[in-house]
């Protein structure tokens, strides 16, 4: 259906406006095949309005939006013949139970492999004969997971896949990603947490207020790999002019900046020889990076 | 179609308790009224004396249409039917919204809509779970058990009632 060059998705210029809301203004997507995408921005960026968009559900007002060159408008049965989705917010029928909706989901869908969906259901703990009104969000968004991975395709859309699983799950999750991806299908993740995008994404595009503001390896946004640093009685006229320190913010004595992989050392001395009370290095959040690297002075967006 | 076949098993699946529970209590409430009906107007002029009482309202013609006879199976007809008419359509209604609008509403429709049926798959598997024979029938069910005609009482199948209860 497609060649190996074009890309499984290619989002053009799409607006989708609810009222006088404009969800999605102008965002361009493009996935190739057998990459596992990032595709990273705050809340209510417009995540899940594009992820609705490329399933078909909803209508862009303008733009076009091709999965596997179709329309997922048009023609949503031909789309989405090769597509597991995971929706960012799993809610199920209450009197059914967790293997009736899995064995339901992926039977639409043509069938599962049944030495699949057992393995996952191991691998996830998932008790199936419960109803479904006794599962807590962690063990919906299980149920999502299962039905999508049992089955393969050639295109998997996650939507915050790991909100409400708990690490050893996340864990089995980021497994299940890089077999499907080793098996050569192609990896939409949304996310809002960058170190779950790093984790797994080779490329990553990021979006704010409904607009692509930037794509490409992690390799190119550098800005990414920061660390950032957090730091309690410390001098921050002192930090501020050494290397590689940016977007320094002082608030009292708690002094926070980022600092580039490269300058690392040179800081962790000035740090130790600043008489600090009190350290946090975490990586960036995605609010940081969007304050320091995607606004201009006045806090819009670029 | 084979979409449809799966959510049409799923849906009556869900509706396992509630769509059983509708039509035997309105199978019941037939049953009820026909029995009623029997014991209160077991005489044929007093049959004739409400129904002519009835048909003299304008009112009471505009809701219930006009009387089939002055049978018992007519009698019964002509009272109960608007009513329990008006139930099958509550039900009918509620079985729709639960299967449309509140999967839409919580997000489960989204499931569903990411797999390859047509977008009118599931609405079509409702229809059909609702249109399921032994709905408009369950009325008629609750008169026929007191062995009265069901002419009338089927949408469709209307034809003059036998003037007699055996």
């Amino acid at each position: 259906m497609t060649s190996a060059t074009e890309p499984v998705i290619d989002a053009t210029l799409l607006v989708k406006t609810f009222g006088r809301t404009r969800a999605l203004d102008n965002l361009d997507l493009r996935v190739g095949p057998g990459e596992v995408h990032g595709f990273l921005g705050p809340n209510g960026a417009g995540k899940s309005t594009t992820l609705r968009v490329l399933l078909g559900l909803i209508r862009p007002t303008s733009g076009t939006a091709r999965v596997f060159g179709l329309d997922p408008w048009r023609d949503p049965v031909r789309a989405h013949r090769d597509v597991a989705y995971v929706p960012g917010d799993v809610s199920l029928w209450p009197n059914l139970s967790g293997g009736e909706v899995i064995d339901l989901l992926t039977g639409l869908r043509g069938g599962s492999d049944e030495r699949l969906r057992r393995e996952l259901i191991d691998e996830f703990e998932f008790d199936p004969r419960r109803k479904a009104r006794t599962y807590s969000k962690g063990n919906r968004q299980k149920v999502a997971l299962i039905a999508a991975f049992a089955r393969p395709a050639r295109l998997y859309l996650l939507d915050e896949p790991s909100a409400g699983l708990d690490p050893v799950m996340d864990s089995v999750f980021r497994r299940q990603v890089r077999r499907v991806s080793a098996d050569g299908a192609t990896v939409l993740l949304s996310s809002h947490i960058l170190s779950e995008v790093e984790q797994l994404c080779g490329r990553v595009t990021i979006i704010r207020s409904g607009r692509a503001v930037e794509s490409g390896t992690l390799a190119e946004l550098r800005h990414l790999k920061l660390t950032h640093f957090r730091l309690e009685g410390a001098d921050a006229a002192l930090l501020a002019a050494l290397p590689g320190v940016q977007g320094v913010l002082t608030d009292g004595d708690v002094v926070e900046f980022d600092v580039d992989p490269a300058d690392l050392a040179p800081v962790l001395q000035a740090v130790a020889a600043a008489g600090i009370s009190g350290l946090i290095v975490s990586p960036p959040s995605l609010e940081s990076l969007f304050l320091s690297h995607y606004s201009d002075s006045n806090g819009q967006v670029r | 179609m084979s979409g449809v076949m799966t959510l049409l098993l799923i849906q009556a699946r869900r509706d396992r308790i509630v769509l059983p529970a509708w039509i035997l209590g309105i199978a019941f409430l037939g049953f009820a009224i026909a029995g009623a009906v029997a014991t209160e107007f077991a005489d044929e002029s007093e049959r004739a004396a409400i129904i002519g009482m009835s048909v003299a309202s304008p009112a009471f013609r505009f809701i219930r249409g006009l009387p089939d006879g002055t049978s018992i199976g007519a009698l019964v007809f002509f009272q109960g039917y608007s009513f329990t008419a008006v139930l099958a359509g509550l039900m009918s209604t509620f079985l729709v919204i639960r299967h449309t609008r509140t999967d839409e509403e919580l997000g489960r429709a989204e499931l569903v809509g990411s797999v390859p049926v047509r977008r009118a798959a599931s609405l079509t598997a409702t229809l059909i779970l609702g249109g399921a024979p032994i709905r408009p029938m369950s009325p008629a069910g609750g008169f026929r058990f007191f062995r009265l005609s069901d002419g009338g009482s089927v949408p469709g199948l209307s034809r003059p009632p036998i003037p007699h209860r055996c």
